[in-house]
């Protein structure tokens, strides 16, 4: 059985009807992939930028970043928080560093002050101020070494071993341990 | 054009948490794309917003210190955040965390701006409220638009020398509890 015109009319626009709505649906999810895309490019291009300019207040939104998007804005947040403390770190090394630094020219010049007024006490020429005068340009390599290495002067190489500042500050003690002991004639 | 006559209902309008509004505007700001999401909720068909500016859906409860800040430094080519309240076509009110950013051509120049804009959380606009009705407050005492813009940055730059914020770090500092959530 044949349909009628009218019918046949009526069929072809309902069908029009529904292939420009799912055309439109269509469009619709195509944007939304792109949306989708280029919002994630974007932010994660900023995120990470402000990041490597210090901003580290700059956090990649997960609002609005759904499934494996969202996982990898996740993971860019985590390495921003681990840059963020490595940054921290970094500033508080480098205040301790330098706080190192003042401390112990502070005491080689607390030191050398001191030697001198012994030295100008005592006179010159005895085996005393011999021994004095070698123990304190012992002590002096030494506070140098300390010092040249925490200002990171060698190229940062004794600045990066911390075994060896350990050892040189230890023979600064017992250096002076012997300083000390010498002076009090023992 | 219809902006020009609509008032706002104080209806609020609000979308999902997992949708983005997104437009594109020209360099002159007229709209060259919005999403399904945006003409939902700015009641608005795709055909009567394109080629409009987007001022199209402005609020009068936003400064304008705030849009002029937004050009400024997308001009220069940088992004910015920037919590907005917008006006649709029904006179209903939205609020959004905009991300708006320069889109660039193939030689790295500005070709026009890209916005994306996501719900923004309660606990933010409880500060941001007051915050830009003081600003539109200051904008109203001045018959002159520059010299209204001029106040209210004055204003705005005032406020956030006392809490000793950047405008970055200010939005950040509420967006950072969308990012949280």
């Amino acid at each position: 059985m044949s349909l009628r015109p009218d019918d046949r009319r009526a069929a072809r626009t309902a069908s029009a009807a529904v292939t420009r709505e799912a055309l439109a649906e269509l469009r619709h999810e195509l944007n939304r992939m792109i949306d989708r895309m280029d919002a994630f490019v974007r932010e994660a291009a900023a995120s990470l930028q402000a990041a490597s300019e210090g901003r580290f207040h700059r956090q990649f939104l997960l609002e609005g970043v759904p499934g494996s998007f969202r996982t990898s804005a996740t993971a860019i947040n985590r390495a921003r928080t681990a840059m963020a403390g490595t940054a921290d770190r970094a500033a508080e090394a480098e205040r301790a560093r330098l706080r190192l630094a003042d401390e112990l020219e502070s005491t080689v010049m607390t030191v050398a002050e001191q030697v001198a007024a012994v030295q100008s006490a005592a006179g010159e020429g005895t085996s005393t101020i011999e021994t004095i005068s070698r123990t304190v340009c012992d002590m002096d390599d030494l506070a140098r070494g300390i010092a040249t290495a925490v200002d990171g002067g060698d190229g940062g190489r004794a600045g990066r071993d911390a075994r060896g500042l350990a050892d040189m500050a230890e023979r600064l003690r017992a250096e002076v341990s012997h300083f000390l002991t010498v002076m009090r004639g023992n | 054009m219809r902006a020009s006559a609509i008032r706002p209902t104080g209806v609020e309008r609000t979308f999902a948490p997992d949708e983005i509004i997104v437009t594109k505007t020209d360099l002159k700001g007229h709209i060259t794309y919005a999403n399904d999401v945006f003409l939902r909720v700015s009641a608005y068909s795709e055909e009567e917003v394109l080629g409009q500016p987007h001022s199209l859906i402005r609020h009068p409860d936003m400064p304008r210190c705030v849009f002029a800040l937004l050009w400024q430094e997308i001009r220069r080519g940088r992004e910015i955040f920037a919590y907005v309240v917008n006006l649709a076509a029904d006179g209903a009110h939205y609020w959004v965390l905009a991300h708006v950013t320069p889109s660039a051509g193939p030689g790295g120049q500005i070709v026009g701006y890209h916005s994306n804009r996501r719900v923004p959380g309660e606990a933010a606009l409880r500060r941001i409220r007051p915050l830009y009705a003081s600003l539109t407050a200051e904008e109203r005492r001045r018959s002159r638009p520059a010299d209204a813009v001029e106040a209210s940055t004055a204003l705005l730059e005032g406020t956030l020398k006392e809490h000793g914020m950047s405008y970055e770090e200010f939005v950040w500092s509420l967006a950072g509890q969308e990012a949280a959530r």
